[in-house]
């Protein structure tokens, strides 16, 4: 899966695929620092327990430009589609083949067990993984 | 040629299989959810004096090789270079479509658009400017409803004119732009009772509670009806009465050699099923009929040709009065259920219920579909794991199947067995086998390495199932399912024939007395039963269930057969479709370890009851 990190001190969003360090290290696999290709500032890896946690402490964080991921959208409300985080883009392609293009109106039906939408005539269904990655805004 | 070739190319789900029906007038199968269409079909029209072929291809929203039909697909436009594209839309997703238009017009493609389903764009409030659209793309645009007939006609007239669309440059302002000048939607004020079922189905709680209602729907209407009323008044109603003593008078008569039949009591109930041990009788009766068994000292070739039509290994004894007594009517029903619940469009909202179960096991949600049409036959189902994106997906689904997805006929057989155990056993059974299919699918994920591809599942509106559909659909399953049976029935009955003839089955109980007497502490005879299972396991069944009907088999010993018959390969069938599908290799790995695991799960269950005192 691949899986978006924020780094704690830049704010840069990235996957894990650019966190590699660099080659030599005595740490080798076992290391689980992941580093930011942005700032090389290092950070542990926040297990899945963790980040439940913190995302139940610290709810809805905004993002820059007042963009809203799908998971702080309540169920009922309609947003408009924006674009997908960075890293994503290939999640975006397969979207778009079912009219998720940058300006559609996506109406969010239900968030549990899974997230179901209404994009034009067509219901979408996906998985929180994915919800997460996608950037909407309201419109008035 | 190839001038004269049509390829009916379009999203999934917009009904390129319904138009192909009607245009060639040859059938495939159709259903309400994506992804029906896995293999390229091919048909004749004649059009003004000229034969045309028609290739239904599988549906796409990409002409990209992204999933296994989309490469069909794709490779089927690319064979056929001067053909003509029929693209098939959806009209109420004229956005998706025109996606594709766009990639046909960057390949130089001649395209007639078909706007197919106007109907449902109506009942949705939309509406679309076809004679408009057809002008600004500059190819034929023809508004249908295939399920009504409406507009075909129309599709053919139009296959000359096709030409390629002027849809150039960035596609999505070109299409927002055609959108805008012939697209437009009031949206009704009322969601219709179909549209809030559809909301339902996926609502945690209701949904939920769907599921229940579906699945005991489901065990009353294929479990106690099919496999219980129609198959009591089948087997015994018309073949131990009528079919069997017919063919054995026939037989004698033709055949003779001294010999004398004996007779046994058919008893025939007919009832409303409550629960498998309970019903409302309604009719009943008792009657005196032949039956196969007889007493001879005569040996010679009229005995051979006797018993190879009627004696107890007996082809039309045996073989057809099985395969059309006990499989058809349960099959039957599964398939008439399966099909309306395809085309109401319920499936898919299960998958999104299920999703997160799956994904424990390397799965996504979208592997319900081949794992619901495993409980009606797992050599189709095999075949339909093609919808699933990776081949990590594609071979645990397999190998959950080929262990513990038993098909509707094998269910029913077992859920007879059922009736010799108690309560606490059958559920004890049914658990088992819920718990062996998580944790072999959970290992397996673990295990194989590869990707578990993302869930994003187009949900199609729930619609009312059309009889006349469902009715041709399941007919055409029902005669694949038996054209595939039958001969395997025919086959592993002659084989017992000659086995039986040649005293070979003794040898073979002995043989396989270490493993099903020593291990799963079965009596030595029922090794006959595991070796006709390795050609079908229902047909395995069915000698276990006999055993158990006629007091050979304990309570104990009977649980431990129904694990280990259950755990078997479904059938050989499936076997040469997994090779197909995965590779000789992957279904060699698949057989060895299920069978070892069933005779490894069967054991363990034998001995823990012991070691408990059960």
């Amino acid at each position: 899966m691949n899986e978006i990190f924020h780094c704690p001190l830049c704010g840069f969003e990235f996957g894990k695929t650019g966190s590699v360090c660099t080659h030599g290290c005595p740490m080798g696999r076992f290391c689980k620092l992941i580093r930011c290709p942005n700032c090389q500032y290092e950070f542990p890896e926040p297990s899945r327990p963790l980040r439940w946690l913190a995302r139940w402490l610290h709810p809805a964080k905004t993002r820059p430009g007042g963009a809203l991921d799908l998971t702080q959208v309540e169920a009922g409300e309609t947003v408009e589609f924006v674009g997908m985080v960075p890293g994503a883009e290939g999640r975006g392609r397969a979207l778009a083949v079912y009219g998720m293009t940058p300006g559609a109106r996506l109406a969010l039906q239900q968030k549990r067990p899974a997230y179901v939408m209404r994009v034009g005539e067509t219901e979408l269904a996906l998985e929180g993984d994915i919800a997460r990655q996608i950037l909407v805004r309201r419109v008035a | 040629m190839s001038e004269r070739t049509v390829i009916l190319v379009g999203n999934p789900n917009v009904g390129k299989s319904v138009l192909f029906s009607k245009l060639t007038g040859k059938f495939v199968i159709i259903s309400n959810y994506p992804g029906t269409t896995v293999e390229i079909t091919r048909g004749e029209m004649t059009l003004g004096g000229e034969k045309f072929t028609v290739i239904d291809s599988p549906g796409v929203n990409e002409l990209a090789p992204r999933t296994e039909d989309a490469r069909v697909t794709c490779d089927v436009i690319r064979d056929h270079p001067n053909a003509v594209i029929v693209q098939v839309a959806d009209a109420k997703n004229l956005r998706r479509a025109l996606l594709v238009t766009h990639q046909l017009a960057q390949q130089q493609r001649r395209v007639v658009l078909v706007l197919n389903m106007m109907d449902e764009l109506d009942q949705c409030g939309g509406h679309i400017d076809a004679r408009k659209l057809s002008e600004l793309l500059g190819i034929p645009v023809v508004p249908t409803i295939a399920t009504a007939n409406t507009g075909i006609h129309l599709v053919q007239k139009n296959v000359a004119a096709a030409a390629v669309p002027r849809l150039t440059g960035d596609p999505l302002p070109a299409i927002n732009e055609l959108l805008a000048r012939t697209y437009s939607h009031v949206r009704p004020r009322q969601a219709t009772f179909l549209q809030k079922l559809g909301w339902w189905a996926t609502h945690p709680l209701k949904g939920l509670a769907l599921v229940a209602v579906a699945l005991y729907f489901t065990f009353w209407f294929v479990g106690l009806f099919g496999a219980g009323t129609c198959v009591d008044v089948l087997e015994t109603g018309v073949f131990n009465r009528y079919v069997s003593p017919w063919a054995i008078r026939m037989v004698d008569a033709v055949l003779p050699f001294p010999h004398q039949h004996q007779s046994e009591i058919s008893d025939l109930k007919l009832e409303i099923p409550l629960t498998p041990a309970h019903g409302i009788e309604l009719w009943s009766s008792q009657r005196e009929v032949l039956s196969a068994a007889y007493k001879t000292e005569s040996s010679g070739v009229a005995r051979l040709a006797h018993d190879f039509l009627v004696g107890p290994y007996g082809l039309i004894t045996m073989a057809l009065s099985y395969g059309f007594a006990i499989v058809l009517p349960i099959v039957t029903t599964f398939f008439l259920l399966f099909g309306i619940l395809e085309d109401s469009g319920y499936l898919p909202r299960l998958a999104v219920m299920v999703n997160r179960i799956f994904r424990a096991m390397g799965l996504n949600g979208k592997a319900v579909l081949p794992m619901v049409l495993g409980l009606g036959c797992d050599t189709m189902a095999t075949m339909t794991t093609r919808i699933l994106e990776t081949r990590k997906e594609r071979v645990i689904t397999t190998l959950l199947l080929a262990l513990a997805v038993p098909c509707s006929a094998q269910l029913g057989v077992l859920l007879a067995m059922m009736a010799s155990i108690s309560a606490a056993a059958a559920l004890f059974w049914f658990l088992l086998m819920l718990g062996v299919t998580f944790l072999i699918g959970w290992l397996a994920s673990k295990l194989y390495k590869g990707e578990t591809s993302d869930f994003i599942l187009e949900l199609p509106p729930m619609r009312r199932p059309l009889l006349g559909n469902v009715a041709v659909k399941t007919l055409a399953r029902l005669e694949w399912y038996l054209k595939e049976v039958i001969p395997l029935f025919v086959f592993g009955t002659a084989m017992l024939f000659v086995f039986d003839k040649l005293n070979l089955l003794d040898k073979i109980a002995r043989l396989g007395e270490p493993l099903v007497k020593g291990w799963l502490g079965l009596p030595a005879e029922t090794a006959q039963a595991f070796l006709v299972g390795f050609l079908r396991r229902d047909f395995g069944a069915v000698y276990l269930l006999d055993a158990a009907k006629n007091g050979t088999l304990t309570p104990h010993n009977v649980l431990v057969a129904m694990v280990t018959i259950t755990l078997f390969m479904p059938c050989i069938a499936t076997l040469f479709m997994i090779a197909r599908e995965l590779g000789k290799k992957t279904a060699a790995w698949i057989t060895v370890f299920v069978f070892a695991f069933a005779f490894l799960v069967g054991g363990l269950v034998d001995k823990t009851a012991h070691w408990l005192g059960f």
